[in-house]
């Protein structure tokens, strides 16, 4: 999911760039006192989840964990990531600083994304529906994320649904994994701590 | 608070995953072939199944590591070799060896008796330690000392060391501590 320095052309970095501080922007206005260590222990998870890597065929792929972020945190999905990267870019050499924008915005829409199409469901009444919204949530998180990649390396000359279509084979057992797991932790939050999903409403 | 400590369990669990990554690494010196096998802290992995395949997918061989997590063999046959370790509870690691790294196999075989013929028939002669031998010699001797240092390098590569990640996750809780306390100054 990390794309490393020097493969996308500057326009490209440039975009992201941009598309990252405007993101950021909107999140750290929603960010006050109250909701700041939430933005950190979802950042710490994400930063820690890259380090899982599944073997599949001739690479490895890794969780992501940021279809959680952005049902947890919405917008603020935008900072927590862009930290969460530049840490990984800096300490394991997880893509690269160049690309710091555009790795956001592959991670963080996404994660904006399921926060619009599943929160609602999540802070539903019914246990099940908040369970099959969390499993979605972390295959769609790595889904739209593969889709924001494809769209990137158009720049580079390769053709869209090749490069999709590979990243989706690739990347299918950790959707999977990704969503079982946002599942159970979205259950476990309901459980014990349901305000930080905004509460279970309706 | 609650929700802080479920989710730094959420974040420390993988680590713990990680940590039980299997590495294998091998290495060849003179004519046999020596492996150690290891889980990503470096803890060795100790009397564990080795099945060493040769390029047809046949197995060749069947090994048991010792208890410090190596195992050494003579290659049998001089093939694109693959080895596979079996860890237990589903850990596996492989490691491959080109044929054209490997010795000789034949070769060292068919030459050695030529070399003691030679040897006979010069007996009154001076011992012949021809620079190609003393040359042979120490190619032998320092690739075993750098070996040790290839070893030491590969694993410290292929390892995310613990220390690194709860750095990150300080780095972390530190910016956003920053973050609210200069938001709480403003606010006053």
């Amino acid at each position: 999911m990390h794309i490393s320095e020097g493969v996308i052309a500057a326009p490209v970095l440039i975009a992201g760039a941009a598309g990252a501080v405007a993101g950021c922007a909107v999140g750290l206005k929603k960010m006050n006192i109250e909701n700041t260590p939430k933005v950190a222990v979802m950042s710490s998870a994400f930063f820690v989840a890259s380090l899982i890597h599944l073997p599949v065929g001739p690479t490895s792929v890794h969780l992501v964990l940021n279809g959680l972020a952005g049902i947890v945190l919405g917008w603020m999905a935008f900072p927590a990531i862009l930290v969460a990267l530049l840490l990984q870019a800096i300490l394991f050499q997880f893509g690269g600083i160049t690309t710091l924008g555009a790795n956001t915005v592959v991670m963080a829409l996404p994660a904006l994304s399921c926060y619009l199409l599943y929160a609602r469901f999540v802070r539903g009444r019914s246990k099940a529906i908040a369970a099959a919204a969390g499993f979605m949530s972390g295959m769609t998180g790595i889904l739209v994320g593969g889709m924001i990649v494809a769209l990137f390396l158009i720049s580079t000359g390769e053709q869209f649904t090749a490069v999709a279509k590979l990243f989706v084979i690739a990347h299918f057992p950790v959707m999977v994994v990704e969503g079982i797991l946002t599942a159970f932790i979205v259950i476990f939050i309901r459980r014990i701590k349901p305000e930080v999903l905004g509460g279970i409403v309706g | 608070m609650k929700s802080i400590s479920v989710v730094l369990l959420i974040a420390i669990l993988p680590s713990l995953l990680v940590a039980h990554r299997v590495n294998i690494f091998t290495q060849i010196e003179r004519d046999s072939v020596i492996g150690q096998c290891y889980y990503n802290d470096g803890t060795p992995v100790r009397h564990q199944r080795v099945e060493v395949f040769r390029s047809s997918g046949s197995k060749v061989l069947e090994l048991e590591t010792d208890s410090a997590g190596y195992f050494r063999f003579a290659p049998p046959v001089k093939d694109d070799l693959r080895i596979v370790l079996y860890a237990g509870m589903g850990h596996q690691s492989e490691a491959t060896i080109k044929a054209s790294d490997l010795p000789d196999v034949k070769k060292i075989n068919v030459e050695k008796p030529k070399v003691v013929r030679k040897a006979i028939e010069a007996k009154d002669e001076k011992p012949a330690v021809d620079e190609e031998s003393i040359r042979r010699i120490v190619e032998d001797v320092v690739e075993e000392k750098i070996n040790a240092l290839r070893e030491l390098i590969v694993k410290q590569q292929r390892s995310t060391s613990l220390i690194t990640i709860i750095g990150g996750i300080g780095y972390i809780v530190g910016i956003f501590g920053m973050l609210s306390f200069l938001r709480s100054r403003r606010r006053q």
